[in-house]
Parts: C-alpha cells; structure tokens; sequence
C-alpha cells in the first residue's frame, strides 16, 4: 500500500471507528429479513396449495387476448422499433443547454446531450435529464381551470372563457391606465422576449418583471456600475489556471454548471503536465467546494471582508497592480487589511497574503468568481464589486471574464420584484400575469406575497399545475411542457438554439405564447391585432427577420430553418472567438463597499446559508421523483431538507445524526421558524448552519408535497435585495428524533475479508504525479487465480472512469435510470437499504472531520472477469458473456439473493416489490421499450446499457465495419458533462478505453480480490502541497 | 400422508408437499405457453391463403417494417386501402375495413404470435440472414385463418442458433 494515500472516510461514524459499522457492512441489508424461520401455518400451506391450483386450472385456457392496433397512416418518418431523434433545447433551467430527444413511437423518453452544443458539449445535468419526467407527471393539469381565491376551489374551464375573462380584465385595465405586469423567470427566447413586449406595448403601465429565485441579480448591479452595462459576463474556466471561487458554485448550480464544469475539468488533465488549481473560499461544503484542491472556510458575513483583503494585499500593502496607485481605490480598501481580516475570519494569518501571491503569479490566467447570494444581502452587490476590482487588478478582463458575448442565462432582477411587491401593496397592480416563477413559495415568506395577490384584481398563472402561486390566481392556463412546444433560446449572446415539439401535447394545454398571441389580437389595438397565425408563425418570422438574414445562407428561408431545426443550433459569424475590450473599470463603484467591515458576529452566534441544492435547484421540479429520490451529492441524504450542522457544532449543541436518525431541531430567524432533523456535515464553517431551498412544497403534487421545509421561509428582503445568507439564527433542540434517508451509510464497497481494509480511493498530488505518474497508485497484484482466464475473440467491453474528472454531479445517475427503467422506491424503502440505483456516486471524505478533502467515485457493475455473483447463482441466472459482460437473465432469477451477498463492490439490486407497476398510466410511456422492466422477486444490476451496445452493434454490422470509439457510449458516459467516463473495446489495443486503462493512474478496486474488474479507475491528482492544506 | 392437524408437519415436510402441487400445476400451466395451435377469431376473415398463397403478394409488401426494425408489424390502414378502393369494394369485409379507415379507426386485430416482454427478437437480422419468413411461422400461404404454428420458445430459438452458428449468448435475447 502507498502510504501517501490517506484514509478515506464515508461517514463520521465510521471515522470515529464505531463498531456498529462494520457490524452494518457484512450485513447486505439494513433490516433484518422478515423472511425469518417460523413454522409455517396452515394458511401458509393452503396459499401454496392454492397457488398450484390456480396454475393447473390456468393451464387450460389461453392466456389473455392481446388486440393489435395498425396505423392508419403510417408516419414517414415512423419506423416502430426505431428511435427517432430531434435537436431541442432542454427547458428546465435558462442555462438552455442543447438537448437531443430520443422518441419512440412518438413519445420521448430520454433526453441527451447535444455534442455540437456550444455551451453544454453533450452533457447534460442531472435535472436537465430529469425534466423529461415533468411531461408525464400525472399531477400536471389537463387543462385550463378557474380557480375560487376564496376557497382555492378549482373549477375545470374552457380556452373560450378564459380568453373572454382575460380580454375583458386586460380591456378594463387598459381603459382604466391601470397597471398589467407579466412577471416571468429569466426568458432565454428571444422571440418570447420580443412578443412580450408587443404585447405589453398596449398597456400605458404594461410591465414586465424578470426575477429568479436563484439569482445572480448581484452580479450583473455589479457590472453595470463598474462598467456601465447590466449584464453577466461569461466565465471562461477552461482559461484560468487559478480559479478562486468565493461562495459561487459554478460547478453545481451557478449560472451554466454544465459548461462550466467542461471548461474546468478540461484543465484537469495531469497528462498533459499541468492542471488548473482551484480555491474555494465558502461557508459551506458547496459540490464545487469538494473538488478544491484548497478549501477555506469562511462564514458568509466575512466574505466581503476576505475579498477585500485579497485586493488590499495586490493593491495597497504590496502595490504591484494596475490601479494601485489610484486614491478612491486605496481609500476603499483601508479598513480591510489581510491581517485582521484574517484574524476575524479565523484564517491562519498570512493565508490571505499568499493567495494573493499566487493569484499574482498567475495574473491574466486566473479567475475570482464571487457567488451572486452567498454574503449577506448587504453584501451582496459590494462583494461583486470587489470581485471585479480583482479580477480588473489581475488582468483577468477578456481573458477569463468575457464581456463581448455575455451570458444571457440569468436576467433577473430583485430590485424589479421587489418593486413590483410595494406596488402590489399599494393596489397599483390590475393584473398579473405569472408564467415560470412560483414567486408566493420562492419570495421570502416575510413579504407576504400570497397575501397581496388578493388585491390585484385580476391574476392568471401559466404554470402547469394549481401550484402556490396559482393557487391565488383566477385561471390557470397551463403552458405546454417544453417537449411540447415550440422555442427558441439565447443563452449566451450569439449562440441561438431551437426547441421543436418531440410530442404533441398530451392535455388540453396551450403555449404560453400562444395565449399571449389570442389575448393580443382579441383586445384590438396594438401590433398583435393585425398578426395571424400560431406562435410557430411568429417565431419563425422572427427567425426569418432577424437570423436568416444576418446568416450566409445561401438558399431559401425555408431551407435555412428545416437546416436550423436539423442542427438545433445556430452561432453567429465570428460569435465567440470575439473577446471584450477590458472595459474601463469605474472607481466609482467602490462606494459600494462599506468604509468599515462593521461590527463583527459574535463568535458563537449562528449564520443560517440557505443554498441552492444541485438535485432539486430552487423547487421548479419539486413532484419530480427521479430527482426528489436523487441523493445530494455532497450529504448523500434524499427525500429530504435538513439542518446542515458542522461535527464540532453539534457535539456543542449536543446535538447527532447517526444511522439515518437525526436529533430535530427548531431553527429561529426571528421572522420565522420550523422544525428539521440535523445533518452532521463534515466542511461545514462551525458557525453557520445551511439549509437547502427547493423543498417543503406544498402545492407541487403528490410526490413533492410536504417533503421537508421551505428554506425561502426564512429567507430576508433588506435594502432592495433578497438575502439568502447570513442570516442570524438561533437552534434548539425539540427533543424529537427523524429518519434521514442518507445512503452512504449502506451499501459499503467491501475491503477485504480482513478486518483492515484496503484503499477503496486512491490519490496523489500533482507535484508527485509529475515526479512519477504512477505515484499514489498500487501496483497490480498478481494473485494467482484458481479459474483459468475466460478468452474474449471479439469484443471485450470495459469502461475507464477518471476519478480526477468525476466531480460528484450526479447527472450519469439519472441518465442511468432514465435509460434503463430504473424504479424509484420511496423514503421508506430507501432507508431499509433497498434503493435501486445501478450506479451510485460514493463520496469519500478523508482527512480532519472539521475540514475535510473529498472525492466521488461512481460505482456500478464492474463486469468482472472472475466474477463472484456468478459463481453463487445456483439457477445459473448470472452468468458470464463472450464479450465479457456480467449478464443478468431476469427471466431465469428466482431471487435467492446469493449473488448479492458474494459482490464485494455491492452493485447490485433486489427488486422487493413491483416497484414498476405503477397506478398512473402516464408515468409508463416514459419506459423505454427496449428495457426489460423486472418484476418482483428479481435481482438487478448496471449491465453496462446492453442495448445500446446492441444498437451499436447492429449500427456497425449495417455499414460491415467493426465498432468504432463512439458507436457505442453507455448512459453514464453520454451524460458525464466531464467526460469522467469512457467505455469501448478493451480488446482493440486501439480504442481510447484501451489508451486509457494503460495509463500509470489506473487501478482497480478491491484487486486484490482477483475478481479482474474491467471498470478502471484513475487516481485523483490534486494541485496542493504534499502536505495538505 | 396429509391428515389431521397440518401444524404436526415439519418445515420440510410442508414444503415437500407444497413443492410437488405447485410443480404439478406449474408444469401443465408453463406447458401451455406454446399456443401452437392458437388461431382466434379476427375482427374480420382475413385470408393470407387468399393473398399471400394465390395472388402472391410477398410477404414485405404489407409487412415492410420486419427489413428495418425489430417488429414486423401489421400494416397500417392505409396499406389495405392501397388495393381495396377499387378491388373487391362490394364485400362486406371490405366494407367494413373502408369504414374503419374513413373514421380513422384502426381494426382491433388478435395478437397470434408474440414473446414474452423479456425477449428481444428482431425481425431485421433474421430478414438481413435470408430466413424465410415461414421458418417461424409456418405455410401462412396456405392458411385462411391465421394461426401459430411453431412453438418458438426458447428452445426453439436456441436450437436454430446453433445450427447457424448464430450467438447463444443469454444477452442475445434477453437484456
């Protein structure tokens, strides 16, 4: 064993060396059976009996009568068993990410993707993949209802009426000078944008607010008093060698995480003798703050103050920057110097110095990205300021923050909601229109924005269920789901995508825009009266005005557009490649930073950090189960929020969490308060408890309802801005005890048959990687082996996974399951052990408990060689395939479980109930047919997408060539917006997975057991001293 | 044997006996999954003898999908509607077939050959190989009512395979 690897912990029970640990993993399951010795009754007997009755009286009749349904056209493009695809954008969040639509006899049932996608490459995020479940909610509407405020009664009604009430409230208010608002999300389509604005052209006091409950609002006040330009820059990742983030997380939920995280992990290749660093300075243990190769933490009152500190050490005490001679710069920065910044913070004194050093080292190459509400509302904006003063200092303009082309991913504003709420109260408002937000769940509950809904007269939602909001409006009148409709999106300055309909609308539902359109021209006047047509018209003529001509393109326009739907995605000349002018930054802005860091929080009292969770985002999808039974990547608990509490904080508060049992706590901000269970979260600053936003639903639907609380509850609205941190915060104990479903607690990847375990993780640093490639790595054991070696004359399938790349997001996890019908099972079956993921993120703390380094791996099927499941199938239902796959035969499983038991790597998964029959006949068309769906009594596992690796197959035997790299990529690896993964032919020496598994850096797990996995992994190299931080 | 209180059985003994019914009736319930034989009555009588066997329409002509996709499937309305507006336009079969199409309505066939969801066949490879169609389902020329004539469990499967020298692979089939 390599003594630089150090021990890897997944839990802080299994740290402090309890024996309930090991007693939990040599046991497979978390309960004891039920299937215990007793003697068997008589009514055991006479149901056996029975049993064998009925199958010999079934044995005489035919089985059911099956009726076969014919086309009556068959369509063109229609082939039944044939996947057909469309290019589309996903619609889930405004990072607009390019998305592929995989349908089958006309309904869709994965999204993935799209590689020619400027943006997003080919991956997509998990909630991007999870989206597609939001089409077959069963709890969506099926059409438009009028809602009684009064009661929250609702009434089903008629597109006719509804337009007749809508045309009659917009004609009263344009008549009366009355106030018409269309509060939306951030609106990526630049079409949508441009009918808004015709249609609301019409009202005198037509408005239309922008504002998202995940804002990065701060960022764009920012720039535009630095700059003189309200936008949102785009960040270059893959051009910094050193990225600082300060409280943002670009890697889970900021701004555009899938791009961002390609463009980092693209600097994170060891191989090619360098890798990018990154530090992440932050409250709480954020998905990117695991994948820092240095950590700080720092509670959100002082982030503003270390940012500062960070400039005063370039700027004033060691002047080397552009701008450090200026006054106003100097005078900004005099109350923050790093000592006693440091000191406050609780910073090991000269930590702040030498960043600043390497931040120098590394100027013109480096980036500060500051998260839009991570500090304190008051922080808010001046944080931002800071970061751009840095980012000024170091030369970081058009290198790595890129004003040319900005990001038009997130455009709402705070000020404008906020506004909208005071004129609300002051009865201004005559009718609101709401389409995308959720805003009486997502404001904070201390404005009361339920409330003032019942003095604006006249309200319609476009959501597509009775939600919140909705649930104090007039109508809903449901828009379709994207899949459904028509779109076009902006996400960045000119890169322009498409969305077509991969499915015509299931329910009675109508675009959005379309109703806008209906409602313009019913009112008469205005540039919508005289339009005709869908919103499909309007948007390809807008596409025809204001993209085909500025393109070269040379045939009709009709051409152009069948070639933009074709491709999905449209850039613009020289789009891009240009880089902004570093913009001449105003020093006027530094008002903004307050000439005292103030007074500072007492060092007991606690910081509450509402964040953004990377499984359920701000709660759009909260009735999505794939993403509610999705584990936070970070704590692994799911179908759940709770009290994120630092170990040394809770053994303070005598406080614990311990096998999925937590200690419930009340959490007091004073405006408000609710009960949760606690989360002992190792990372976690000591002062500051975090909770995450998205949950506590309470109108989302069946699944979503009542799940955890709503963090936005506590959330502050001070001085024009939402605060989301640093809020004050007091915690007691109620006494009560919860389940908290956290799978990292079961399922461990067994060491050996000894008591010590062998190194599950392996890790090196870049220092030594360089030095010897192989460093931080076993070298193989050649054990000898009592099986003679299985020969594999075709193709052998195995798969590399670079735990350097792999940064915990969970999007392959979904993929997976979309792919391969992969039921969910509920709270109550994930916290006997019993969920059924095929590939699950394991995530590995290792060092202090405090703070921690962490790592992720993706577990699955290792498809051994030597397989230890196949060897125990009595029924020869596990068997071993001639390209080297460990296949399952369903159909041959009795469910003895055997197999289960024998796997080390603890992959595979028993189907206790028949999870998949589901009530709801909607959620059965997003099944894919070429899946088996297990019954119960039936063991499963990752079988490494054996359809996919048919449908290359057959692919490769239609052209007569042999597979190439590529013509195959399993669910996981088609997703990993890293590209953590690759899979291929290991038997051609030729292939990247066999380029890869060759490289100094791969190992396999547990080889010591000679099972000859064909997964390998790679060690992760991190960019820090030997030493730690 | 079983007499008097069944709680004076052993474990064993219990499910001895237990075993023995249900692998009795299990055996004639599997037994009967062939369906060989199986011919229902279908919502009109259509003759593949007639179209097949005597006018010699192949069979691809109407089954087009089994070449490129996994299923063969059943041709659409729109497929008979090629011949039948003008041929034999005075049978009330036809009649009846004309009027499922003109309403747009698609005529409930019987399902006669079919594997399990946990079976993957495709009609494309075993097509792309030359097998005739009949290799599977019998002298359909010659049948006025449609019926199954092969078993095709999985034996039957495996047994071709071998002969071809064609995979047997459990993943061939089941995945």
């Amino acid at each position: 064993m390599n003594e630089s690897t150090p021990k890897h912990w997944r839990s802080l029970a299994e740290l402090n060396g309890d024996p309930e640990v090991q007693a939990l993993r040599d046991r497979e399951f978390l309960t004891p059976s039920e299937e215990t010795t007793e003697i068997p009754s008589r009514r055991d007997f006479l149901k056996l009996v029975g049993a064998g009755a009925a199958f010999a009286a079934a044995g005489c009749a035919r089985r059911p009568v099956e009726k076969i349904l014919p086309y009556i056209k068959m369509p063109e493009e229609a082939t039944p068993g044939k996947a057909v695809w469309y290019a589309s954008t996903c619609g889930e969040c405004p990072a607009a990410c390019g998305v592929l639509v995989k349908t089958r006899e006309g309904r869709p049932i994965k999204l993935e993707g799209m590689k020619e996608h400027p943006l997003s490459r080919g991956g997509l995020c998990a909630r991007g993949q999870a989206s597609l479940l939001n089409l077959y909610d069963p709890d969506r509407l099926r059409g438009p209802v009028a809602v009684d405020r009064a009661t929250g009664a609702t009434k089903a009604a008629t597109w006719g009426g509804l337009d007749a009430r809508a045309a009659s409230a917009l004609r009263g208010a344009r008549d009366g000078g009355g106030k018409v608002v269309l509060l939306t999300g951030t609106v990526t389509s630049p079409s949508t944008r441009s009918l808004i604005d015709e249609f609301l052209k019409t009202y005198p006091g037509g408005s239309h607010v922008s504002y998202d409950a995940v804002s990065s609002d701060a960022i764009a006040k920012a720039q535009e008093l630095c700059y003189g330009e309200r936008l949102i820059p785009h960040y270059r990742l893959d051009n910094a060698d050193l990225l600082v983030t300060i409280g943002a997380d670009p890697l889970g939920t900021f701004l555009s995480p899938v791009e961002f995280a390609r463009d980092f992990v693209s600097r994170r290749k060891p191989e090619s003798g360098s890798m990018s660093k990154l530090v992440a300075i932050e409250p709480i243990l954020s998905l990117t703050g695991t994948n820092a190769d240095v950590r700080y933490r720092v509670r959100p009152e002082h982030l503003l103050a270390v940012t500062l500190a960070l400039a005063n050490e370039l700027l004033v005490r060691n002047p080397r920057a552009p701008l450090s001679g200026n006054a106003a710069v100097g005078t900004a920065l005099r109350a923050y110097p790093a000592d006693a910044v440091e000191r406050d913070a609780g910073l090991k004194p000269g930590t702040l110095g030498a960043l600043a050093d390497d931040l120098w080292a590394n100027r013109g190459r480096s980036l500060i990205l500051a998260g839009p509400q991570a500090a304190p509302a008051n922080h808010a904006v001046a944080i931002q300021v800071a970061a751009n003063l840095l980012n000024v200092a170091l030369g970081n303009e058009g290198v790595t923050v890129e004003r040319g082309a900005p990001s038009l991913q997130a455009q709402g504003s705070e000020e404008a909601v906020l506004s909208l709420v005071e004129r609300m109260r002051g009865g201004e408002v005559q009718v609101l229109l709401v389409h995308g937000v959720n805003p009486a769940y997502t404001l904070p509950a201390a404005l009361g924005f339920g409330d003032l809904m019942k003095r604006v007269p006249f309200i319609v939602s476009f959501a597509d269920r009775v939600d919140e909001t909705a649930r104090q409006a007039d109508f809903v009148a449901p828009d379709h789901h994207y899949l459904e409709s028509w779109n076009d999106h902006e996400p960045r300055r000119g890169v322009r995508s498409l969305a077509q309909p991969a499915i015509a609308p299931l329910y009675d539902t109508r675009a959005f825009q379309d109703t806008l359109l209906a409602w313009g021209r019913s009112l008469g006047a205005g540039s919508l009266a005289g339009t005709v047509g869908t919103w499909h018209d309007y948007l390809r003529e807008r596409w025809r005005g204001d993209v085909y001509t500025k393109s070269d393109a040379a045939g009709s326009f009709d051409l152009f557009w069948e070639g933009a739907l074709r491709e999905g995605v449209w850039r613009g000349k020289g789009q891009g490649t240009a880089s902004s002018a570093p913009g001449a930054f105003r020093v006027g802005a530094l008002s903004e930073i307050p000439t005292t860091p103030g007074p500072a929080p007492s060092g007991g009292s606690l910081s509450l950090v509402l964040y953004t969770p990377v499984t359920l985002y701000d709660g759009r999808s909260g009735n999505n189960a794939w993403l509610q039974e999705l584990p936070d990547p970070v704590s692994k608990i799911c179908w759940d929020n709770y009290v994120s509490i630092a170990p040394s904080r809770a053994k303070a508060l005598g406080v614990s969490e311990y096998e999925m049992k937590a200690d419930v706590v009340t959490v007091d901000v004073g405006h408000a308060k609710f009960d949760l269970p606690v989360h002992v979260q190792p990372g976690l600053h000591p002062d500051v408890v975090a909770i995450a936003v998205g949950f506590g639903r309470t109108a989302a639907g069946r699944v979503g309802n009542k799940v955890g609380q709503n963090g936005y509850a506590l959330a502050q609205a001070t001085g024009g801005r939402i605060g989301l941190s640093g809020i004050p915060a007091r915690i007691t104990k109620t006494g009560g005890r919860a389940p908290l479903a956290c799978v990292q607690g079961h399922q461990y990847t067994r060491g050996s048959f000894d008591t010590e375990d062998r190194p599950i993780i392996y890790e090196t640093t870049l220092a030594s990687f360089l030095k010897d490639p192989s460093s931080g790595n076993e070298a193989p054991t050649n054990e000898p082996s009592m099986w003679t070696r299985h020969k594999y004359l075709g193709y052998r399938w195995g798969m590399a996974i670079d735990l350097n790349a792999c940064i915990g997001c969970s999007a392959c996890m979904i993929a997976c399951q979309a792919e391969n019908n992969v039921p969910v099972v509920g709270k109550s079956i994930v916290l006997r052990g019993r969920e059924m993921a095929w590939l699950r993120i394991d995530r590995y703390y290792s060092g202090d408990a405090e703070a921690p380094e962490t790592v992720y791996q993706p577990m699955l099927c290792q498809h051994c060689e030597n397989a230890p499941c196949e060897t125990v199938c009595p029924v020869l239902a596990t068997v071993h395939s001639s390209e080297g796959l460990n296949l399952q035969i369903y159909n041959r499983c009795v469910g003895t479980r055997y197999c289960s038991n024998n796997c080390p790597y603890k992959v595979r998964r028993f189907n206790w109930f028949d999870y998949s029959n589901v009530r709801e006949k909607s959620l059965r068309l997003v099944l894919n047919p070429d899946v088996t769906v297990r019954s119960k009594g039936v063991m499963e596992k990752c079988t490494f997408c054996i359809q996919r690796i048919r449908d290359g197959k057959e692919h490769a035997k239609a052209l007569g060539v042999p597979v190439q790299d590529g013509d195959i990529e399993t669910a996981c690896m088609q997703s990993c917006p890293t590209q953590a993964i690759t899979f291929g032919d290991i038997n051609n020496p030729k292939s990247r997975v066999s380029e890869l598994i060759k490289r100094p850096r791969g190992y396999h797990v547990l080889a010591e057991l000679n099972t000859l996995p064909v997964v390998t992994y790679e060690v992760k190299v991190r960019n820090r001293e030997e030493t730690g931080a | 044997m079983v007499s008097g209180d069944l709680s004076t059985l052993n474990p064993k003994q219990f499910f001895a006996i237990a075993l023995i019914l249900l692998v009795l009736g299990g055996w004639s319930f599997f037994d009967s999954f062939s369906n060989v034989g199986y011919a229902p009555q279908q919502p009109i009588p259509f003759s593949h003898k007639l179209h097949a066997g005597t006018n010699k329409i192949p069979c691809l002509y109407c089954h087009s999908n089994a070449e490129r996709s996994r299923h063969a499937t059943i041709p659409a309305m729109a497929v008979c509607m090629n011949c039948h507006t003008v041929v034999r336009t005075d049978r009330p079969a036809i009649q009846m077939v004309t009027a499922y199409y003109q309403a747009g309505k698609p005529m409930p066939w019987i399902r006669v050959h079919r594997e399990p969801d946990y079976v993957y066949f495709s009609h494309q490879w075993h097509i792309a190989r030359g097998f005739a169609c009949q290799t599977c389902h019998g002298q359909v020329q010659n049948m006025d009512v449609i019926q199954q004539s092969k078993d095709l469990k999985m034996g039957f499967c495996i047994s071709c395979h071998r002969q071809n020298k064609a995979p047997t692979d459990c993943n061939t089939c089941h995945t």
